[in-house]
């Protein structure tokens, strides 16, 4: 995977200091090794993330609401393809445990079959979930969600960390700055 | 890295509050002039590789900043009422809590003031109900200490690029950053419209400078450490070269809660709690706060004594008040090819012609115009203003357009308010049981219409640069900031404010304060130049006092 190997290699390019480098690149490789193993370690297909949190049922039902915020469909995967449903789960049981009860409350209390968006869009729950969908989708992958860089994609972020110029379509025959 | 360490006991010469754009300034100033330092500061020290390009952790999680976890603070609009605590997401007053400060985490635009921004008091007359005022010292006084800021901290720019520049004595040490397409759409929009658009100087090392790295265009740049040393914080610049001098101690994961003073009325040391929470006390000849605008204000009040019934330093009764926050505002503009704004720093072109105030417009008040990334992805699609799709294909459009899209922010004046403030919550306690910081502010009038009147001219300037569609995010009032300033502000007069034109506090001889808490006015929404410049100008002072045994 590209993720640091790109900053690696262009913190070289870019010209630092040998001695800055000698001092450094050992804390950055570790950081670098570790971000590696985690994507490598999703891409070669381990086995599919347990619910630690959410019961089957919730987890069918925060899959099918975090799906019409962001849909799958013919243009690209959505929420669902991102596991945004996991990134939650996890969510719930460490670094965001405190939206667990009242988003679980609420979602008990939502008729069925859910009704529309447009209704819903002003409660409190629609907030929390797109939220949760948003990093779901595009937090870091070591996070749970955002499976295989699908959300990412979506976007066209490209996860490189050091680019060099042109950076952009209008960037690119700039003729220089002339006041 | 520290090369000196102190026992409580040593009596060093300086307890430095904060290792921030200030503090880490006058740490270096005072240990080359000979001194004994020790720097504190509340948060951890991070070395480039122990930085992290995750959003949910630094935006979410608090990982570089002040945390609504274990230091709430709660918040008004309306001094007449009790303020609402705030316990966690984001802070009204927010800063990174580490070694290097808010410049560790910044975007680093660097303006100067002009020589307008210390005397426009005299130019334009008064505000009726504000403290509007002129500063006690000018833009020339400065000079040395800006270009010193741009040398020995580093900026790049391009001197004389902006007709309206203020004079300075030397070029910039670096070349501009190499422009983004949101920087040629900016010129070019600005070009047709007849303005002056130029190269955004930035503390961010374009080429490597002073063993340092150039920037790599990581794009994790606002909100983030920069893992290439290329962004000129004190971290990278003038810490190291406090420490380098075998004087200067920086004592991370201390948190400085009382500054006591003696019967003479005078500062004695710092009491603060290290890394386990145990309560200790350093002794020092001398106490210099550069806390920020918020923090130090917070020590001033928390340290109130049977001299100093209202908080140290504070018979003026201007400590923590007028709280400026620089007014902001928004547009965001998709065009029809690929900007890629997510690459590189956040700005590279901005415009200064509507810098000065203009009776004209009928409020007060002028800013400057930039072209941006919007923040990285996160919250891009969070932050999506009312009206606009939030769900569905057409949600799912908008994130497509990542690519295509562009921010304009608008940066402005704030006028300084008696009622704008920071002070103690009379309920709240952190987790080291120390009261915590209650914000109270609502925006002038004058300044939410200059934010206005700013974004109508960025909107224009996008469109003429053949945007598809444009956007302005509302203009609401301000409930949390970056900048936090003026709450110690600056004077002659005793009576009205904090410290003198020297940063020494008129109550209390040993004790200086110089952090953006000093400002008079707000300037134009960049401050940091600023209080760097002020700190090398103070860190001067205070080494010239000591020598004349004077402190
Ligand atoms: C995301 C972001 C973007 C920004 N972008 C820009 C920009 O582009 N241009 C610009 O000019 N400004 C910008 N700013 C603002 C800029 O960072 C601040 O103006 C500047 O850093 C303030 O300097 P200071 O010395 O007053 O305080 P700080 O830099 O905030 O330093 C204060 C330090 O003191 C420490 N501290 C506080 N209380 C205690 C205590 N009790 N004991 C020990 N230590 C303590 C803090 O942890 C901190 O490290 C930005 C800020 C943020 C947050
Ligand atoms: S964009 Fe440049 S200055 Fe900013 S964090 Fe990345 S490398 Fe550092």
């Amino acid at each position: 995977m590209h993720t640091r190997r790109g900053f690696l290699g262009n913190i070289g390019a870019a010209g630092l200091g040998a001695a800055w480098w000698a001092a450094h690149a050992p804390a950055i490789a570790a950081a670098a090794g570790h971000a590696h193993a985690g994507m490598a370690a999703m891409a070669a297909g381990a086995p599919p993330p347990q619910l630690t949190t959410l019961s089957a049922d919730e987890a069918r039902d925060l899959d099918e609401l975090t799906s019409r915020i962001v849909p799958s469909g013919d243009d690209g995967p959505g929420a669902h393809e991102a596991g945004v449903v996991y990134f939650i789960d996890r969510a719930f049981g460490s670094f965001f445990a405190e939206m667990r009860a009242p988003i679980l409350k609420d979602l008990g209390a939502l008729p069925r079959p859910f009704p529309d968006f447009a209704t819903l869009e002003a409660t409190p729950l629609f907030a929390q979930l797109h939220f949760l969908t948003v990093l779901g989708l595009l937090a870091d992958p070591s996070w749970g969600g955002n499976r295989n860089e699908l959300g990412w994609r979506l976007l066209g972020f490209e996860n490189t960390h050091a680019y060099a110029p042109p950076f952009g379509w209008y960037d690119r025959d700039y003729p220089g700055f002339a006041p | 890295m520290s090369t000196r360490t102190y026992r409580d006991s040593d009596l060093v010469d300086f307890a430095i509050v904060g290792s921030g754009a200030a503090g880490g300034v006058i740490a270096r100033e005072l240990a080359q002039a000979g001194h004994s330092v020790v720097l504190f500061e509340r948060g951890p020290r991070h070395t480039p590789g122990s930085f992290e390009h995750d959003e949910l952790k630094y935006y979410f999680l608090d990982g570089l900043t002040n945390s609504a976890r274990t230091t709430p603070q709660s918040f008004r609009a309306d001094p007449a009422v009790d303020a609402q605590p705030i316990t966690s997401g984001l802070l009204p007053a927010w800063y990174a809590q580490t070694v290097g400060g808010s410049t560790t985490h910044f975007t680093a635009n660097f303006w100067r003031f002009r020589e307008i921004d210390f005397r426009e008091r005299s130019v334009l007359g008064p505000i009726a109900g504000t403290a509007f005022a002129d500063w006690p010292i000018s833009y020339a006084e400065l000079e040395p200490y800006y270009t010193k800021v741009d040398w020995e901290i580093g900026v790049s720019g391009l001197a004389g690029a902006c007709p309206d520049d203020p004079p300075r004595s030397k070029p910039y040490p670096m070349p501009p950053l190499p422009v983004k397409s949101s920087g040629v759409l900016l010129e070019r929009g600005a070009r047709k419209l007849g303005l002056h658009p130029f190269p955004a100087p930035m503390a961010i090392a374009s080429v490597p400078y002073r063993n340092r790295g150039g920037c790599i265009h990581c794009g994790f740049c606002i909100g983030f450490g920069c893992e290439a040393t290329a962004k000129s914080s004190t971290l990278y610049t003038v810490i190291p070269e406090a420490e380098a001098t075998g004087r200067c101690e920086v004592r991370a994961h201390s948190y400085v809660f009382r500054v006591p003073t003696n019967d003479a009325g005078r500062v004695t040391g710092v009491h603060y709690f290290d890394a386990e929470r145990r309560e200790r006390f350093q002794k020092a000849r001398a106490v210099v706060l550069s806390a920020n605008g918020a923090e130090t204000a917070r020590l001033l009040l928390a340290s109130e004594s049977a001299r100093f019934p209202n908080g140290l330093a504070n018979s003026s009764g201007c400590v923590g008040k007028h709280l400026m926050f620089n007014s902001y505002s928004q547009v965001e503009a998709e065009f029809e090819h690929e900007l890629n704004e997510y690459k590189s720093v956040q700005v590279t072109r901005i415009v200064h012609d509507f810098y000065d105030s203009d009776p004209k417009r009928g409020h007060y008040g002028g800013g400057g115009i930039d072209g941006r990334i919007g923040p990285i992805p996160i919250v891009w699609a969070l932050e999506r203003p009312p009206g606009e799709p939030r769900w569905g294909q057409a949600y799912k459009d908008r994130l497509k357009a990542f690519r295509r899209t562009m921010m304009s922010t608008q940066h402005g004046t704030s006028l300084p308010l008696e009622t704008n403030s920071v002070s103690l919550d009379p309920h709240l306690k952190d987790a080291w049981g120390q009261p915590c910081i209650r914000v109270t502010y609502r925006d002038h009038p004058d300044d939410l219409a200059n934010a206005r009147f700013l974004q109508a001219r960025a909107d224009e300037i996008l469109q003429a640069a053949g945007a598809r569609r444009t956007l302005r995010f509302p203009v609401i009032p301000a409930t949390n900031a970056p900048h936090l300033l003026g709450t110690c502000r600056m004077g002659n007069d005793p009576a009205t404010s904090v410290v003198d034109r020297h940063h020494r506090s008129h109550d209390v001889r040993n004790l200086f304060i110089c952090d953006g808490s000093s400002f008079v006015t707000s300037g134009r929404g960049q401050p940091t130049m600023t209080i760097q410049a002020l700190a090398f100008r103070a860190g001067e002072h205070i080494a010239r006092f000591a020598r004349a045994n004077d402190i």
